[in-house]
């Protein structure tokens, strides 16, 4: 057990120094400016800066949006999967895994043309108002759908890993065998013990749109990611500045996830 | 322990259940084919079959979990084959452990009540009063997770009673759980059905655990039913030679029929039930009518002896190599060590004979 434990804190001691040093690195590039000792400077200027909010807010939208989208979408059909037609489990992985094979510059591209392309030709039809409405820069929705298709390998896999864990049909028949139909099944039994799939499911979205830059700056809108390249393109301190804010920002944003469904997790498992 | 007159009231319109001309199939494997049965109220029957014979098919399709191909389900009288499970009106225990993970004991006991939105006080003085009627009262608040094998299928016993179904499924519940809680909790399972006089469908593929727990046993075979009696019956006078060797041991010992008497052994004796039309039969015995008697001239020998306790199962292999099993008193086993010479007999009284199967 010694030798084991040994081995343990080696490899974190290694992990640790690979991630933590340059972490350090750009922590102090940013408060230790030559000739003025340590300031702060950097950062209020950030916080400070023309559009900090209103992008970090977007992006959150964004996020939330994405989450709520993919996860109504993927949890029936994962469900509905597992329960009724298990041999289509491989078509569903590989449709699933494909936004991993594409490179997202060839995913945007696609979508801009259909962007330029859409209007002209249902110029005449309702639909050239859906098109212009999802490029509406308040709230660009046409990302949630990019966001949707780029984040559908990490829920899948992480819903999958959930689904494993418990035997869905026969606490779905034990549930309606207790007069539960199909949907107070899914809510009160299957959706609860798959707590962590879908927290997981939730982290990876929120960390994959906060940090989305290909697709955001391509269509021309500017959530948290683009702002940040945006704002720090021209001063070397305040580019460094801001990629360690947004790291924490992503840590705090994630931590808190984790704390909100770590602690109802221990309370229901007493 | 005691069952409230609220338990009483549901036993007072136990109901009666009857599978007609059931039929079900999974691709190229006929499930069930043609089941027919009808379950008299209050009593226990268990379905008994080996492994893919249909039984737990027909349970399922009593839950609602399965639809037949054709063929119909009726709950007193009323056809049911279309009615969604959770409108069935019947408790099932699984073979698995269902209790759910996210609620307590209490909550999973509750949940039937909780879903037939009964206010929360009175839902839990039920629930507390059905843990309290399968023996863990004081383990209302604890998680599946910390709760034995044997626990949790009390538990979900107690959740399938909640909400007073009209039928209670039960479908190998015994099956994960060792060999001395699976005795408790199959005396019991009968005791409390006993006490509510609930109709019980019990599937197993455990012909002690049918045989001791049932007040009757339906045998099935390849999606029909073999034969269906008491017990005492089922075991005494089997209806067909699947029956015979499916329940209980039985030895085959060839024989040659010779119209209603049969040669065996050197012994003439008459024939149990309709004789097959051929006349190279098996005779098929229990072993305990089986008789072994140390014989220095006998052709048979003595190859095995198992130590059951009070008797002693004896192998002995008859000099046309055919293997016959005979349980005798351990003080009369104690002289027949392998090898012995021996000779077997009848006792003179009817035999059921079959046609020769090798």
């Amino acid at each position: 057990m010694a030798r084991l434990n040994l081995w343990r804190w080696v490899v974190l001691a290694l992990a640790a120094v690979y991630f933590l040093v340059p972490l350090a690195a750009s922590v102090i590039f940013t408060v230790d400016v030559p000739g003025q000792g340590i300031t702060f400077d950097a950062y209020s200027r950030i916080i400070g800066a023309d559009g900090f909010v209103s992008s970090l807010l977007l992006s959150l939208e964004l996020a939330a949006a994405t989450i709520a989208v993919v996860l109504l979408l993927m949890v029936p059909a994962m469900v509905a999967l597992r329960l009724g037609a298990p041999r289509l489990r491989p078509v569903v992985e590989v449709v699933c895994s494909l936004p991993l094979v594409v490179p997202p510059i060839a995913f945007v591209a696609g979508i801009s043309t259909v962007l330029k392309w859409g209007p002209e030709h249902l110029s005449r039809t309702p639909l050239f108002q859906t098109f212009v409405a999802i490029q509406n820069p308040d709230f660009p929705f046409v990302l949630v759908l990019a966001y949707v298709v780029m984040a559908l390998p990490f829920v899948y896999r992480a819903l999958d890993a959930g689904l494993r864990a418990v035997d869905v049909r026969t606490l779905v028949e034990a549930a309606r065998s207790c007069g539960a139909g199909w949907p107070q099944a899914l809510v009160r039994v299957v959706l609860p013990n798959l707590r962590g799939a879908l927290l997981n499911a939730s982290f990876l979205t929120l960390a994959l749109v906060l940090g989305e830059f290909t697709v955001a700056q391509l269509l021309g809108f500017q959530p948290f990611a683009v702002w940040i390249y945006s704002v720090g393109g021209s001063q070397a301190q305040l580019s460094v500045a801001v990629s360690v804010l947004s790291l924490l920002v992503t840590w705090a944003l994630l931590l808190s996830l984790a704390g909100l469904g770590g602690r109802s997790r221990t309370a229901s498992r007493g | 322990m005691t069952v409230t007159t609220l338990e009483k009231a549901a036993g007072a319109k136990a109901a009666t259940v009857e599978f007609r001309g059931l039929r079900r199939e999974f691709g190229p494997t006929v499930a069930l084919d043609g089941l027919d049965l009808t379950v008299q109220p209050g009593e226990l029957l268990a379905l008994l079959g080996p492994s893919g014979c249909g039984k737990t098919t027909a349970l399922r399709m009593l839950a609602g979990f399965e639809h037949p191909d054709s063929g119909e389900v009726l709950v007193d009288g009323e056809d049911v084959t279309r009615v969604p499970a959770h409108r069935r009106d019947a408790g099932m225990v699984f073979q698995s452990y269902s209790l759910f993970p996210h609620l307590s004991a209490l909550d999973n006991v509750a949940f039937g009540l909780r879903m037939r939105k009964v206010r929360t006080a009175e839902r839990r003085a039920r629930a507390a009063e059905l843990l309290d009627l399968v023996g863990l009262a004081d383990k209302g608040e604890r998680f599946a997770h910390q709760l034995s094998g044997g626990q949790q299928q009390r538990i979900a016993l107690a959740r399938a009673l909640a909400l007073r179904p009209r039928v209670l499924l039960l479908d190998e519940p015994l099956s994960a759980l060792d060999a001395k809680v699976r005795l408790n909790l199959r005396e019991e399972i009968r005791r409390l059905q006993q006490e509510l006089g609930i109709t019980t469908l019990f599937v197993t593929h455990d012909q002690e655990e049918a045989l001791s727990m049932a007040d009757r046993v339906a045998v099935m075979r390849a999606g029909k039913l073999e034969q269906c009696a008491a017990p005492a019956e089922l075991y005494g006078r089997p209806a067909t030679a699947f029956v015979a060797e499916f329940v209980g041991t039985m030895s085959r010992i060839p024989g040659h029929l010779d119209g209603e008497t049969v040669e065996v052994l050197g012994q003439r004796l008459p024939v149990d039930g309709d004789a097959p039309a051929v006349r190279e039969v098996d005779v098929l015995v229990r072993p305990e009518a089986v008789g072994v008697r140390p014989d220095d001239a006998g052709d048979a020998r003595v190859v095995a002896t198992a130590f059951l306790g009070a008797a002693t199962r004896v192998s002995v292999r008859l000099a046309d190599g055919t293997e016959v099993k005979a349980d005798l008193p351990t003080h009369e086993a104690a002289v027949l060590g392998s090898g012995a010479a021996v000779t077997v007999s009848l006792p003179e009284r009817a035999v059921l004979v079959a046609e020769r199967t090798n």
